[in-house]
């Protein structure tokens, strides 16, 4: 799908419009789901749960008013706090429930059932990456693409790289530096791993040598691309360039899928999950996403990881 | 009435099964004393797949792979002459370049063949027949004319 456009090409632009607008109209729609479900209902699940322990234990406040003016309170008092240097993190303001909600928990001694289904959702870590992913999936494996909106869906892929770009705005040098140098000694222990473990797998079953050689730079550095760099260098066959490039994306497509839960079930710090995803997925694309679904801050670290893996293309080309 | 078989297209890719098609093929254009053309595709999916990718020696890579396929081609071509001149055929090779389903049916309908031989994969599990294209069943669903398969090992 997409294939035959050629986005360098100005005059194929108006072809791609229908498709670019419904991926974007998709997108707005599925961020909306997101601000709403897994950041609104999220935060009301948890002032809910607050609320909820306190009429349990009889300390509720008596009204809905006593309950705004409380909660503000707390908050200008930690503002101030804060603006003391008492505290170093900024108080963000405070989920205030609205009086419809608040009444329910008082009255029912329950949380209302869109709060559990937010945190549902976040439990599962159903987010807008997972459902752009899943939704495009979905629609593109049942209902399909109409032929008018096809070549839109290939016009997004040109941004990923210059959005890396600009999260270069969110580093500070000393971070850089310091993740860096961690995503170095990773980087130089997977990409020598991925290459040592491959040529003896490789010898031992008799594979073809332009084989072991795009599978150890796509899979030892950065996937696609860099298979597309070494093809030439180490004469490998068609139909080998295009097992390794399955293989890597196949093998993307399931860690993008499974390592946001095993993170979370292991309870991974975003760093730590950032610098692991940063190392072993190795499409761009798909590890801004696996990055992206656990967090901000793991796909700042994942981004470095990942700057500093591309770095060793030129090794494999020697 | 008498049955005539004056052309027959092989067409032919670098597998192992299009070895079997090609050498039945020569004895059943040399049983019917007909002409055997046989046809190898360049596959422009590959060139036009690696344009969106968007990586270092992109353009490099794109033609070197349709370097590749074109010598794959020529090797495959080359045995099947060998084969054709000592069998004693009247043959001819042909290479085109494009998507292999479009292009065969265009050499179809741009000759007048007699018959269509395709050498074919034996797909019996649920998981080969997922990941194959399976070319001959496409062409056979949009050709009327008369197609042999020759089942690979």
């Amino acid at each position: 799908m997409g294939v035959g456009v050629d986005l360098t090409d100005v005059k194929q632009w108006p072809k791609m419009l229908p498709g670019f607008l419904v991926c974007l109209l998709f997108a707005w729609l599925v961020l909306q789901y997101d601000k709403y479900v897994i950041g609104d209902l999220n935060r009301g699940h948890r002032e809910a749960t607050r609320l909820l322990k306190s009429v349990q234990e009889g300390k509720a406040p008596a009204s809905y008013e006593e309950y705004v003016q409380a909660r503000q309170e707390s908050y200008k008092k930690a503002l101030e706090k804060y603006q003391q240097g008492l505290e170093k993190k900024k108080p963000s303001k405070p989920f205030i429930l609205k009086k419809e909600d608040f009444d329910y928990i008082v009255q029912n001694k329950a949380i209302p059932g869109k709060f559990s289904f937010g945190e549902r959702m976040n439990q599962f870590q159903i987010t807008y990456v997972a459902v752009l992913l899943l939704g495009g999936m979905i629609i593109r494996n049942t209902i399909g693409v109409p032929k008018i909106l096809q070549p839109g869906t290939v016009a997004a892929r040109p941004w990923i790289k210059p959005g890396i770009i600009i999260l270069g705005a969110y580093y500070m040098w000393s971070d850089v530096l310091r993740v860096g140098i961690i995503g170095l000694v990773l980087v130089v222990l997977f990409v020598l791993g991925a290459a040592i473990l491959i040529s003896v797998w490789g010898k031992r079953a008799k594979a073809d040598d332009g084989l072991m050689g795009l599978l150890s730079a796509g899979v030892g550095i950065c996937g696609v691309s860099a298979a597309v760099a070494v093809a030439p260098v180490v004469n490998a066959k068609p139909r080998d360039f295009f097992y390794a490039i399955g293989t890597i994306l196949l093998f993307g497509t399931l860690c993008l899928f499974t390592f946001p839960y095993i993170g979370k079930a292991l309870d991974l710090h975003q760093a730590v999950y950032g610098a692991w995803v940063g190392t072993a997925i190795l499409n761009t694309a798909q590890l801004v996403a696996a990055a992206t679904w656990y967090g901000h801050e793991a796909l700042l670290v994942a981004n470095v990881v990942n700057v500093v893996r591309i770095g060793f293309i030129p090794t494999y080309e020697f | 009435m008498s049955f005539e078989v004056k052309k027959i297209l092989l067409c032919i890719d670098a597998e192992k099964h299009s070895i079997k098609a090609q050498e039945f093929s020569i004895d059943f254009a040399k049983k019917f004393g007909a002409k055997l053309v046989c046809l190898y595709v360049v596959d422009a999916y590959p060139k036009i797949y690696t344009n969106e990718i968007y990586a270092i020696n992109r353009d490099e890579c794109r033609e070197y792979l349709d370097r590749a396929q074109a010598k794959e081609g020529l090797q495959a071509l080359q045995k099947f002459e060998e084969m054709a001149r000592v069998a004693g055929i009247n043959y001819q090779i042909k290479i085109r370049y494009g998507f292999r389903e479009e292009e065969i049916l265009k050499e179809l309908e741009q000759e007048n063949y007699d018959f269509l031989i395709l050498g074919r994969k034996k797909l019996v599990r649920y998981l080969d027949k997922i990941r194959s294209y399976n070319l001959p069943k496409k062409i056979f669903d949009k050709t009327y004319k008369s197609i042999i398969y020759i089942t690979g090992d």
